[in-house]
């Protein structure tokens, strides 16, 4: 699907989610923010995130299914959209669209909670995580995620053709 | 006295967003005599006596600083009231309100309009006048009463006395200026009466000043011929409504309301920078937005050894934190100015750094108040944006997109008093079907992984035909991966150093079209200028002093940033910052951070306590 009709229906989405809930997954573990929010990750944030284990892998699957919870989705929405009315002074950033620069950052947030997730569910492996990146592939994503998933499968089937997952 | 030399290179226009406007005129209307080119210095409408940062002296009578239903007509909220009780006096040594400010020195020209009114039963004070309003040029000495009243039977006559002036006027020292435009002018008790006044300064050693002045709009008073200073000044420093009190035990209520302040000077080209000696306490309060002051404080028997005890910017006291201990600094101050940047000025004696601060040289001779004036714009950082995209259809939106994110990291540099701002000189466009992109390609560092294309530092790309030396290159990519080896998508990249800790260059820049935030490109900017992280997966850095929202933080996808004083110090100053490799900055520099990328981890960091005198805690905040 084209980036831009995602933005469209993530758009319809987000206001249930702003309207309904706002509570975070069960399996909630700061690492798992860290990892998802960190800019260059040089503080070994996925290290952290595949010493959770299979145990995280159930949040790594909603969050590559579904990318950030909602709460922050929709805290990061209100933030876009009043920095770009704070900025819309600004030529560079008045020249893009008010909806289309919010729809910008806003997937490449939720690009970014997704392709990170695949990434740790590649690293910890075993039958769920494969499970949750093929269950992926099959959903309509953004080609970066897709790209970054079917990097994760191959790099790791690559290296480990003997796994299980990998037959 | 001598006039003080300083560097004024012209610099770039500014960006469209000041860190310190000015402020903005109260009732444009009501300015019907302020000459053209003329700039507000001082708009103070009393709704909120702590906003308009006026300093209360010692009052008398009873003072009620707001008073909601009593404003000049056509403001509709606050005015400062003064009341004296019938049968009133003084409770001390005789004493008046004083409501002041510093207005930032140096001035020598200035506009002036105000609103007061007395009540119906008016008395004159102890000498049959009333002072109302006085400019002045240091403390202690005397005042350009530019309002006062003077009772002549029944009637308040609207005056001038003019203390202080460098060459007394027809043989009198303080002569006193009666309406000459329109003999006969008077002030009307329970009445608002708007004062207006153009003070325009004498030249250097001519007796060529002016007072032009008006009453409710209507010309009043005319005197040329002065001498208000002499060629080093001092000059206008501040302004007081300085009121006379009654006659002590006066048995009728009296009482004087004053509103709307307004003072405009000509505009110039740049920010004030002043230095002030011998001052009381209290500066802080008063120094206007936009002044950077340098204080050196009077002890009670002189003024301190120190050359600069304090510097006071925007009404807020940033202590000297290049101070060596015992209150007396080194020999080098730290100055954010003009251009929102920091300088280091090597202080007396010819320091390294007096050939770089706007205030070289001023506190050489620190017998009397300067300003100088520094209309240096922030650094111009010259930019190429290389955009480095497969679909051709996508490219424009991509170069808007960095575009302003180009515009985003300059408004939090200029917010934030960086003193620096980033040029785009070139868009260049290295993806699309020419037959170069297989070069680029390659020269750039990417690879094609999936349908999906990652991009990392690549140690040959300085050297190739995809960057410009001595500029920031910022590679917008698809994806970004550090360390090829062991792979992790990142938001973006600045390769001052390679994989194995080589330096690199701090002008390399990759951005994630596909997963940076909106201040990824300020964040990468940041570590080539010296900036190292503040917080990251491991935690926040330095015991919760750094903001959420603080620019260098690597644990949060961040919509917009800011900066601390301390990383402005280590902008403009850091001996690694690009500023330097770029040749843009020569003077004196300090090594705040740690040495090598690897080593710039929480556990590694520098400690605040080891800096010595030589840079800020990174933490420090904006006052």
């Amino acid at each position: 699907m084209l980036r831009a009709n995602r933005c469209a229906a993530l758009r319809s989405a987000l206001v249930l989610f702003l309207s309904s809930c706002d509570s975070p997954p069960a399996q909630d573990d700061e690492r798992v923010w860290r990892w998802m929010e960190c800019l260059e990750c040089r503080a070994f944030e996925l290290d952290s995130v595949i010493a959770l284990g299979n145990g995280v892998v159930p949040l790594l699957g909603r969050i590559l299914a579904d990318g950030p919870p909602p709460g922050r989705l929709g805290r990061i929405h209100r933030a876009l959209d009043s920095t770009y009315q704070r900025l819309s002074y600004a030529p560079g950033v008045a020249a893009i669209d008010s909806a289309e620069w919010v729809d910008h950052y806003l997937a490449n947030y939720i690009d970014t909670y997704k392709g990170r997730a695949a990434w740790a569910l590649g690293q910890i492996g075993g039958g769920a995580a494969r499970q949750a990146l093929d269950s992926a592939l099959t959903d309509s994503l953004s080609q970066d995620v897709r790209g970054q998933i079917q990097y994760v499968v191959d790099s790791v089937c690559g290296a480990r053709p003997d796994l299980a997952e990998c037959r | 006295m001598a006039t003080l030399g300083f560097h004024r290179t012209p610099g770039p226009a500014l960006p469209s967003l000041n860190v310190t406007p000015r402020p903005a005129r109260l009732a444009e209307v009501w300015y019907s005599n302020e000459p053209a080119g003329y700039v507000p210095i001082l708009t103070s409408g009393f709704g909120n006596k702590s906003a308009d940062r006026w300093m209360l002296g010692t009052p008398e009578g009873t003072v009620q600083a707001v008073v909601p239903t009593l404003g000049a007509p056509g403001v509709p909220v606050g005015s400062v009231r003064v009341v004296y009780p019938a049968g009133w006096k003084p409770v001390a040594a005789a004493t008046s309100p004083k409501y002041r400010q510093i207005l930032g020195g140096g001035i020598r020209n200035v506009y002036l309009s105000f609103w007061f009114r007395v009540s119906p039963s008016w008395k004159a004070g102890p000498q049959g006048v009333d002072n109302i309003l006085t400019l002045r040029t240091k403390p202690g000495t005397p005042e350009l009463r530019l309002a006062f009243m003077r009772e002549q039977g029944a009637e308040l006559v609207p005056s001038l006395r003019l203390g202080g002036l460098h060459r007394p006027y027809d043989g009198v020292a303080a002569p006193e200026l009666a309406p000459n435009s329109a003999p006969g002018t008077t002030v009307r008790r329970g009445r608002w009466q708007h004062w207006e006044l153009l003070l325009r300064g004498n030249h250097p050693g001519h007796a060529d000043g002016k007072l032009t002045w008006w009453l409710n709009g209507l010309p009043t008073g005319d005197q040329a011929g002065l001498e208000f200073w002499g060629p080093g000044g001092p000059w206008i420093r501040d302004v007081a409504w300085d009121l006379t009190a009654p006659v002590a035990g006066t048995p009728i209520l009296q009482r004087i309301v004053l509103d709307e302040m307004y003072l405009s000077a000509p505009a110039t080209s740049g920010d004030r920078i002043v230095v002030m000696n011998d001052f009381e306490s209290g500066v802080q309060s008063q120094a206007p937005a936009g002044t950077t002051i340098l204080v050196d404080a009077f002890t009670g028997t002189g003024a301190s050894p120190c050359a600069n005890d304090l510097v006071v910017a925007g009404g807020a006291i940033l202590p000297n934190f290049l101070d060596a201990g015992a209150n007396c600094p080194p020999d080098e101050i730290a100055v954010f100015s003009t251009d929102n940047a920091a300088t280091i000025d090597g202080g007396a004696g010819g320091g390294q750094g007096a050939a770089q601060s706007p205030a070289q040289g001023i506190w050489h001779d620190m017998s009397g108040e300067r300003r100088v004036e520094d209309s240096r714009g922030p650094r111009p950082v010259e930019a190429v944006l290389w955009i480095v995209k497969e679909e051709d259809s996508r490219k424009r939106k991509v170069e808007l997109v960095a575009r302003g994110e180009v515009e985003q990291a300059n408004a939090m540099f200029n917010e934030n008093r960086a003193g620096i701002r980033l040029e785009v000189v070139d868009v260049e466009h290295v993806w699309d079907s020419s037959p170069t992109s297989v070069a680029a390609r390659a020269a750039i560092g990417c690879q094609s992984v999936n349908g999906s294309t990652a991009c990392t530092c690549l140690p040959t790309l300085p050297a190739s035909g995809f960057f410009r030396a001595g500029k920031l290159n910022a590679y917008y990519v698809p994806q970004v991966f550090d360390e090829p080896a062991s792979p992790r998508i990142v938001g973006g990249l600045n390769c001052r150093y390679d994989h194995s800790n080589t330096l690199l260059d701090p002008n390399i820049v990759y951005m994630s079209v596909a997963m940076s935030s909106p201040t990824a490109l300020a964040h990468e900017v940041g570590h080539g200028l010296g900036l190292e992280h503040t917080a990251d997966g491991s935690g926040e850095w330095y015991q919760g002093k750094v903001p959420a929202d603080n620019v260098m933080r690597d644990d949060k996808w961040l919509v917009s940033a800011s900066l601390l004083l301390g990383q402005a110090f280590r902008v403009n100053v850091e001996t690694r910052s690009l500023l330097r490799r770029n040749g843009m900055q020569s003077g004196p520099h300090r090594s705040c951070e740690c040495e090598l990328w690897a080593a710039c981890t929480r556990a590694n960091f520098i400690l605040e306590s080891e800096l010595g005198q030589q840079c800020p805690p990174v933490t420090r905040a904006w006052p």
